[in-house]
């Protein structure tokens, strides 16, 4: 156990780690080392180059958040995946965030569809350039793939940002901890765009995601509600529907 | 070890969370609109979603402690008093759609049967009663209960707040249908709150309601109309 940071350091770290993620994968997928290692593992794999390269990329996203959880418990001995129990009591805030992610998520794009009717929201959206590679996936791939990034990226933002911050400072109270995981979800979402419509379209969907996933922490204590919701949502929007 | 437990007693959080999953329902209904299913007609397409999204929300209700103050004992003379709302409201309804084109001097206009029903046959019924029920058992037993008994405020709230978020789940039958629930929504709720949380006032007046305009739809409409594709 170490001392306690300062409120205001921990704060920045969370802010530096974020927007670091997209710079890394974006550094990892023009890289030409990265691109020679991939090379190497091409003989032992059936798959080609671009899917082999895209699936490493994607690991890497998986692991930053994974390393920060493991750091942090080795430093304040919080342990995230603990968040993952729910009291059984608890179950109904399952479906609840699942039906909430859905409503709130159909109210934005009927909001944006709205107010700008000349934009193609969704071809807006399939323009993303990780959406674009999943679309050209075959669907087990997809429905292997977005499961498993909503897991990571629900255990560090609600899990680490919201759940280990408001243990370590509980000072801080719900709604700037939901707040902080809210606005830092959204940014890091919007930084993996390329063009600031895209930013919105995600981003939108990104806020009240993290916004109905808050709270049904808040409620029930545990992460796991905000997991499987956004597993759904995930699964829903790009499996069966093909909408993104 | 770090004690991992947080929960924040904050009331107004899963009343959040309630009104956030209540908020659009009707996105079920569109999505349900956008699905190629053969053999099911446009009542199954509207009923079927929102006795599956209400029956979710039901559920969460009572698992949730949302629900509080129902009686199911109910008093002979407000059954009475149901029915005759839910016919009742039907002439509200049509009243109020009818003004702007009283106001422009061109007379009440054709009352027209509901598009959603004609040509419907009589088996969709049972799926009519069962999307009222559900209804009425989330927008007066939980949401109004809810802020009767576990929010702890009045029913000079509870009424129109009521009204308000029945009357945006009905968005998918356009906007002017808003208007008209607001008013439909507050006669519904307001009885509610007079027979001291009698839940089977509101579900008699609503399945009233349902059944007049269904009804009347089969009768104005020709029979046959409304034909199995396929």
């Amino acid at each position: 156990m170490v001392e306690q940071l300062p409120l205001w350091i921990y704060i920045i770290i969370l802010a530096v780690i974020t927007s670091c993620m997209s710079p890394i994968i974006r550094w990892l997928d023009s890289s030409s080392w990265f691109a020679n290692q991939v090379r190497k593992l091409l003989d032992r794999s059936s798959w080609t180059y671009s899917q082999l390269k895209v699936s490493a990329v994607g690991i890497f996203y998986y692991l930053l958040p994974l390393i920060f959880i493991l750091v942090v418990w080795a430093l304040t001995g919080v342990n995230t995946f603990a968040f993952l129990l729910i009291p059984l009591h608890y179950w109904w805030v399952i479906p609840l965030a699942i039906l909430a992610k859905f409503s709130l998520n159909t109210l934005t794009s009927t909001v944006l569809a709205t107010v700008r009717p000349d934009i193609q929201w969704l071809e807006i959206i399939g323009e993303i350039p990780w959406v674009s590679r999943l679309k050209l996936r075959h669907p087990s791939i997809r429905g292997a793939v977005t499961p498993t990034s909503a897991f990571f990226e629900e255990m560090f933002f609600r899990g680490v940002v919201f759940g280990t911050t408001v243990t370590l400072y509980p000072e801080l109270g719900f709604w700037v901890a939901c707040v902080l995981s809210v606005v830092l979800f959204t940014i890091q979402q919007a930084s993996f765009c390329t063009s600031v419509t895209q930013a919105i379209a995600l981003g939108a969907g990104a806020f009240v995601i993290s916004l109905a996933s808050c709270i049904a922490f808040g409620i029930s204590g545990s992460v796991l509600p905000s997991v499987l919701a956004h597993q759904a949502f995930l699964i829903f929007y790009t499996g069966k529907f093909r909408i993104y | 070890m770090v004690e991992l437990r947080i929960v924040f007693p904050i009331p107004c959080l899963r009343a959040l969370l309630f009104l956030f999953a209540l908020m659009f329902p009707s996105a079920f209904v569109y999505f349900v609109r956008e699905i190629p299913i053969r053999r099911l007609n446009a009542v199954a397409r509207e009923c079927l979603p929102l006795i599956l999204t209400h029956g979710v929300l039901i559920l969460v209700g009572v698992a949730g402690r949302y629900v509080g103050g129902i009686r199911l004992a109910t008093d002979w003379y407000w059954v009475l008093v149901g029915l005759a709302a839910g016919v009742g409201n039907v002439v509200l309804e049509y009243a109020l759609a009818g003004l702007p084109q009283l106001r422009q001097g061109r007379g009440w206009p054709d009352l027209k049967p509901t598009s959603m029903y004609v040509g419907a046959q009589l088996w969709v019924i049972p799926l009519v009663a069962t999307a009222a029920l559900f209804e009425e058992l989330v927008h007066r037993g939980i949401i109004m209960g809810g802020i009767f008994s576990v929010l702890g405020m009045s029913w000079w709230i509870a009424v129109p707040a009521s009204a308000f978020i029945y009357a945006i789940n009905h968005a998918f039958f356009g906007r002017t249908a808003v208007f008209l629930k607001i008013a439909s929504g507050l006669v519904i709720a307001a009885l509610f709150a007079l027979s001291g949380g009698q839940i089977l006032v509101p579900v008699l007046a609503h399945i009233a309601q349902n059944l007049v305009l269904f009804f009347h739809a089969r009768r104005t409409s020709r029979p046959g109309q409304w034909t199995r594709k396929g």
